[in-house]
């Protein structure tokens, strides 16, 4: 023990845990008749778990012998030194909480001033001028130290010093990404990036370091800098057993920082929300975020800040995934087991994605444990699913496979409505991610998602749609941690029909959609307040439009192939962050976007100006492979500033305008699985919007509150509208079948959050407004008459409420109230005979509106014991979705019934959803993941 | 087509039971309608090749809530070709407007269109349409077959499931439309023995209160009723590849309805419309059959071919179809087996209930009828008491229920 202390010492490295220094120390410590009659090691653990403090001792004086005290609340360190007095070991504490227990004297925890600063001046001498890499490494010491940086003559006649360096999670050696290091009384601070890199300047001298980070566990350093220097931070997983917080966007990051419209969420913290089925689900939590509208229960997509769906791109580490629900929405595609956090940007989207005008979903899957094989996973009700990861090569290279699938359809079996009965339903996913540190320089990563869902719907049709998709990062550090990310991406989505509803027109069609995308971001670090990134990124998209074949002998359906089409995205993208001085920084940069569209193809050209009918139509234009047939170019802006007002409360701007070239064609009104995406062309222009956003951000009560509000103006234009009735599954003109017209979009968005404490989530709520405008000199191509309509997914106001409730460390309750606005939704106003029937006669578009939707989950989980060391650990989680059972409207349809009109409403889940869940964990996992 | 518009709610309760759950539902529903008391002019008629005469109806859009037909009456109508050839319409009924039976006559190869002249002013008018050559029917079949359940509610059924077989001479799109006119053979529950119309026999024996016997006890107790099926049956050659439509599918009726316990004909009116026209009831049945679902397109006005003259944006629903038919060949069924059909029918046996029914009858109710009418015994079954009795009319009188008792002259026994 007393040469373990010298050595820390002597190495000069420590720095106090004081961002655990409340006032709760020894001397508030009351123990219950629950820690009586335990044995040392025992005690101590349940002490040190349950209380913030730390004991340090030779455990060669201490047997294994019983602690016992009388008596309801006894102060800790009266039982302390009643049980330890007879082995004759002091008991000495200090104000963090650290307890030395030594055999035969006390231990002062205030060292003598010179002791102090010899050490200092000699760790000085000994490290800084070889390496200037001081690692701080700092768990459970117990004593302040101040660290030089740099060397006093170098320091001559210097202002100001930067120090740079990396955050190290110390048990993974990984980097940690958007630890905060604040410079205390000072408004300075800077966050790693995703190398865990760092890079601040300050002027010469003492400066106080807060570091902290959700993961880690917060403290607090002392720095005396004389000049340019490295400080590398080696730090901890906060030790918190099975303690998790709901969801938290990282702390501290939304005041500082220019990024707006940014909601990053960790994985680990959605476990206790109340979800249906029991199934985490990052895309149902997505739904919870203020702006993020669903489509409707049941179907797959969600609308971001009244856009449509479309308008989204999903990215897994790196690779787009094109259908991302299973059983088309009542499941998301991703296996929450493998995901470490996802992100949702919202506005300003970072410059080296393009190509999608409302947001960028991008999530990361967590990489294998570097250190032993384990195991993790949990069976509900209709899925079970398993991760196993592991160390490929210790301390190089690792794995981690997480599959998820359906157990059978057998329960459909017990069900008496002969449809069902014999009616198939099925999914499954699998993720592989394979993480090789190559060496300090270079890091390689390959990944690969591979998704499939199969629906038969007995007598009628059988759906099937798969993603297959992988990619390989390879990182490569230059010297002073600039660095390049070269990525390759593929990614594949199919889609097969088979419909045998009527057997003379029974038909298959299917379509797929290739995406290959090369893309390489240079990363220079930060200079003079400056931080740049560049690159460029090009995608190959290759869309089959589908082949309509008959499906039986019986069948009269004429086989026709729709065609193919190319096209090539490419872009060339430079980004800065300028921080002027401490309270404004500037972001901004340019995105050139080139598309081409390619050959084979026969296109039609159309009379100038004119509708696209087939009387219009005045050549066809055959191009050859490769030719290229359109070239569109486009101008990417960013633009965006943060003024921090002070320390907890900035006012950001900013404005952004993106192209997107790709988009979805889909005649329902949800997003059913029948969709195609379909490219810009020769007569389709590409989609261009434009937004602004404004926003207050505000961190109130020594940050645990988090209050934001945010504005925004949109404004999209050649967005792509289906004419009535048209038919677009079986049109080789798709053209004939659309529109493009024109979407306004402008909406407030509240946020306040509770970070921490026994009871913590969220609140927001949403006002916006979106409407779309059709208009043309040509009645034919007008939607609703070239009046502004209400767009499908225009939900005016939206109340979330998030909240979760701790009881002890093993029991926790969560729940949800969701409030929407109803959708608009075109009514029948008026009735004809027509053929002696009663036949509806519609309003105009999307007059109406559904019943508003409103909806409140409860979730219980219970943990398994909660010792640390263990071969195991379980979980159950208990849900009810939708516990008022209120019956809320997906949709309202009216039908004609023995001559007269009803309207009925169809209800998804018009009734609360029970549902069970055991969660596993092999191999002893940290319990906080 | 039943079949199609369940489909999607079954997906629903598919994935829904997939999770163990049957939460997904239906139910009515009165939504807030700030309905406007808009009343667009409707257009419902069709020229044929078949001999006229033509009929055109014309009548207002009432609102959803009364299910009406407004007809709109002492309008001027004609239909005219493109030889210059017109006929104006006489109104018949109200809003029912008719050609005379040597009037105009759907000649192929010919266009057609209507005018339509309101007394408040408004002219509206249709677009020509041609009337195109008819397509022959090859074939009208049926084979017996099972009809899987719908829903819970449903058991499956075996029935009759009628074809049509027709050949395609066209190389080009070609869109029918059919209509099936069905016949069926219905009978009275009871015959009848006594009737009241004012006078009685005075010799008469006491307990019938002297009431006249039916000459014929059967006279009203064969009837045939023939109406057309309400659905539209339509079916386009586009994107098909075939020569000859072998097995489209008309109609299904099963073993135990009703119309299939004496006999069921039916004839076949095969149609060739225009693509405007097919595309016109196409959406109309897709609006009917696909809302609700998974799968609902954007609802929408759907517009048909006639248009006001002087403001074309106006709305105007309905179609003024021309279409030229080809009848199928009749065939007649009747189901193995008869279902015991149990109807519930009014009977009064108390002797001075009906001698006070027939003292305060009066002329329009007369004649009334009467017969000794058969009750179960509830101890034996199959065993009948004969007991005389008032028994509600469309009992006994089966052309109380829209039949006529003149055998068709296609009927086959």
């Amino acid at each position: 023990m007393k040469n373990l202390i010298l050595i820390i010492l002597l190495l000069g490295l420590w720095i106090s845990s004081a961002a655990q220094s409340s006032l709760t120390k020894i001397d508030s410590i009351f123990l219950s008749p629950a820690y009586s009659n335990l044995n040392w090691n025992k005690f101590i653990q349940k002490v040190e778990h349950n209380y913030d403090v730390r004991f340090y001792y030779d455990s060669s004086n201490f047997s294994n012998f019983q602690i016992s005290f009388k008596g309801d609340s006894i102060l800790l360190k009266k039982v302390l030194v009643d049980n330890l007095l007879a082995f004759n070991i002091f008991v000495s504490c200090d104000k963090k909480g650290n307890v030395f227990l030594n055999k035969n004297s006390r231990i002062s925890t205030k060292l003598t001033v010179p002791f102090f600063k010899e050490a200092n001046i000699d760790t000085a001498k000994k490290n800084i001028k070889e390496s200037n890499n001081i690692i701080v490494q700092t768990p459970r010491k117990f004593t302040k130290q101040t660290i030089i940086i740099g060397s006093k003559e170098e320091g001559v006649n210097k202002q100001t010093a930067t120090i740079s360096g990396i955050a190290i999670n110390s048990k993974t050696n990984s980097a940690i990404e958007g630890v905060t290091i604040k410079i205390l009384n000072g408004k300075t601070g800077v966050v790693t990036d995703a190398n865990g890199f760092y890079k601040i300047t300050l002027s010469t001298g003492k400066h106080i370091l807060k570091i902290g980070s959700v993961n880690i566990a917060e403290k607090t350093i002392e720095i005396n800098l004389l000049s340019n220097g490295t400080l590398n931070l080696m730090l901890d997983d906060k030790i918190i057993l099975l303690k998790d917080v709901v969801v938290s966007a990282k702390k501290n990051n939304k005041v500082a920082g220019t990024q707006m419209g940014l909601d990053k969420v960790i994985t680990k913290n959605i476990k206790k929300l109340p979800l249906v089925f029991g199934e985490k689900d990052i895309i149902k939590v997505a739904l919870f975020l203020p702006g993020v509208q669903s489509v409707g229960e049941g179907s797959s997509g969600f609308n971001v800040r009244g856009s449509p769906t479309d308008q989204n791109v999903f990215y897994i580490n790196n690779v787009p995934i094109y259908n991302t629900s299973h059983l088309s929405g009542f499941f998301s595609a991703f296996n929450a087991d493998v995901i470490d956090e996802f992100s949702l940007y919202k506005s300003n989207i970072p410059l080296q994605y393009g190509g999608r005008l409302s947001s960028v979903f991008e999530i990361k899957t967590k990489t294998g444990n570097n250190d032993k094989v384990t195991a993790r996973g949990g069976l509900g009700l209709i899925t079970g699913r398993l991760t196993v990861e592991g160390p490929l090569k210790k301390e190089k290279s690792n794995f981690l496979i997480g599959v998820r699938s359906t157990y059978s359809d057998w329960i459909l079996n017990f069900i008496d409505d002969p449809i069902v009965k014999n009616s198939k339903a099925q999914f499954g996913d699998i993720v592989g991610n394979f993480s090789f540190h190559i060496n300090e320089n270079n890091q390689l990563n390959v990944f690969s998602y591979a998704s499939t869902d199969k629906i038969d719907i007995f007598t009628q049709s059988k759906y099937d749609y798969q993603n297959y998709g992988g990619s390989v990062v390879w990182k490569h550090f230059f010297k002073n941690y600039n660095n390049l990310e070269l990525s390759l991406a593929h990614s594949r989505y199919e889609f097969n029909e088979e419909n045998d509803q009527l057997e003379i027109a029974s038909y298959t069609l299917n379509n797929n959609l290739g995406h290959t995308e090369i893309k390489a971001i240079f990363d220079i670090k930060p200079f003079n307040n400056n931080h740049l990134q560049f690159g460029l990124n090009s995608t190959l998209y290759t869309i089959n439009k589908g082949v309509y074949s008959p499906l039986s002998n019986d069948s009269y359906i004429k086989t026709t192939d729709l065609g193919k089409e190319k096209g090539i995205e490419s872009a060339l993208f430079i980004s800065n962050e300028w921080k002027v001085n401490p309270s404004l920084t500037f972001s901004g940069g340019l995105r050139y976007n080139l598309y081409t569209y390619f050959g084979e193809q026969e296109v039609n050209k159309y009379r100038d100006g004119m509708p696209y009918t087939d009387e219009n139509l005045v050549d066809v234009i055959y191009f050859d492979k490769w030719e290229a047939i359109k070239t569109y170019s486009g101008l990417d802006f960013r633009f965006a500033v943060n003024h921090l007002i002070n320390d907890n409360l900035s006012v950001k701007a900013a404005y952004n305008r993106l192209h997107q070239f790709i988009y979805m064609l889909s005649s329902t009104i949800a997003v059913s699985p029948n969709y195609k995406w379909k490219l810009s062309d020769y007569n389709t222009k590409p989609i261009i919007g434009d937004q602004i956003t404004l926003g207050l951000y505000s961190n109130l009560l020594k940050n645990r509150y988090e209050l934001s509000v945010e504005a925004y103006y949109k404004f999209s234009q050649n967005i792509v509208e289906i004419k009535n009735g048209a038919n677009l599954f079986f049109n080789e003109n798709t053209e004939q079948a659309t529109l493009q017209g024109n979407l306004n979009a402008f909406g407030i968005e509240l946020m306040l959050k509770k970070l921490s404490g026994r009871l913590n989530g969220w609140i927001n709520y949403t006002f916006s407004n979106s409407m779309v405008t059709v208009d043309s000199p040509f009645v034919e191509n007008r939607i609703n008459y070239g009046e502004p309509y209400p767009s499908n997914y225009d939900k005016p106001h939206a109340f979330n409420i998030i909240t979760n409730y701790n009881f002890n460390r093993r029991t926790s309750i969560s729940g949800n109230i969701v409030y929407a606005t109803g959708r608009p939704i075109t009514y029948p106003t008026t009735i004809y005979y027509y053929n002696d029937t009663p036949t509806l006669n519609y309003s105009e578009r999307n007059a109406f509106r559904l019943p508003d939707y409103f909806r409140i989950d409860l979730s219980v989980n219970i943990e398994g014991n909660l010792l640390k060391r263990k071969l195991g650990h379980g979980s159950w989680a208990f849900s009810v979705y939708n516990v008022t059972g209120r019956k809320n409207a997906y949709s309202v349809y009216f039908k004609e019934e023995d001559g007269l009109i009803q309207a009925y409403k169809l209800s998804i889940f018009g009734a609360p959803i029970f549902s069970i869940t055991y969660n596993f964990k092999l191999g002893n996992y940290n319990a906080k993941e | 087509m039943q079949k199609n518009k369940l489909r999607n709610i079954h997906w629903f309760v598919i994935v829904g039971l997939f999770l163990m759950i049957n939460s997904s539902c239906v139910e009515e529903y009165t939504p807030e309608l700030n309905l406007d008391n808009n009343h667009f002019l409707v257009v419902d008629g069709k020229i044929s090749n078949f001999p006229g005469p033509y009929t055109i109806k014309l009548s207002y859009s009432s609102s959803i809530l009364d299910t009406l037909f407004i007809p709109v009456s002492s309008a001027t109508i004609s239909i005219s070709d493109d030889q210059g050839n017109t006929e104006i319409l006489k109104e018949e009924d109200l809003g029912v407007y008719k050609t005379s039976a040597n009037g105009i006559q759907g000649v192929i190869g010919r266009s057609y269109k209507v005018n339509i002249h309101l007394d408040n002013g408004k002219d509206y008018e249709s677009e020509f349409e041609q009337l195109l050559n008819p397509i022959d029917v090859e074939d009208v079949y049926y084979k017996e077959e099972w009809q899987y359940a719908q829903n819970e509610s449903e058991s499956d059924q075996e029935g009759f499931k009628f074809y049509v077989k027709t050949k395609v001479t066209n190389t080009s799109n070609v869109y029918f439309f059919w209509e099936v006119e069905e016949t069926y053979e219905y009978h009275s529950v009871a015959n009848i023995l006594y009737f009241y119309d004012g006078t009685i026999i005075s010799e008469g024996i006491s307990n019938n209160f002297g009431l006249k016997p039916m000459e014929n006890i059967y006279s009203l107790y064969h009837c045939w009723k023939t109406q057309t099926l309400a659905e539209n049956i339509i079916y386009s050659l586009e994107n098909t590849n075939i020569q000859d439509i072998h097995q489209l599918p008309l109609h299904f009726v099963p073993y135990g309805d009703k119309r299939l316990r004496f006999g069921y004909n039916i004839l076949l009116k095969q149609y060739v419309i225009s693509e405007k026209a097919y595309y016109f009831l196409n959406e109309l049945k897709k609006q009917n059959e696909n809302q609700g679902s998974l799968f609902t397109t954007q609802p929408f006005q759907i517009r048909g071919n006639i248009f006001n003259s002087q403001n074309p944006s106006e709305i105007v629903l309905g179609y003024f179809t021309v279409a030229s038919g080809s009848y199928g060949p009749r065939i007649q069924v009747k189901a193995p087996w008869r279902r015991y059909e149990e109807t519930i029918c009014y009977t009064d046996t108390s002797l001075s209930s009906i001698q006070n029914r027939i003292i305060n009858s009066k002329i329009e109710d007369w004649p009334i009828y009467f017969t000794d009418f058969p009750f179960e015994n509830p101890f034996v079954p199959n065993e009948f008491f004969y007991v005389f009795s008032y028994v509600a009319p469309t009992c006994l009188d089966c052309t109380k229920r829209g039949g006529y008792t003149h055998k068709p002259d296609f009927w086959q026994e």
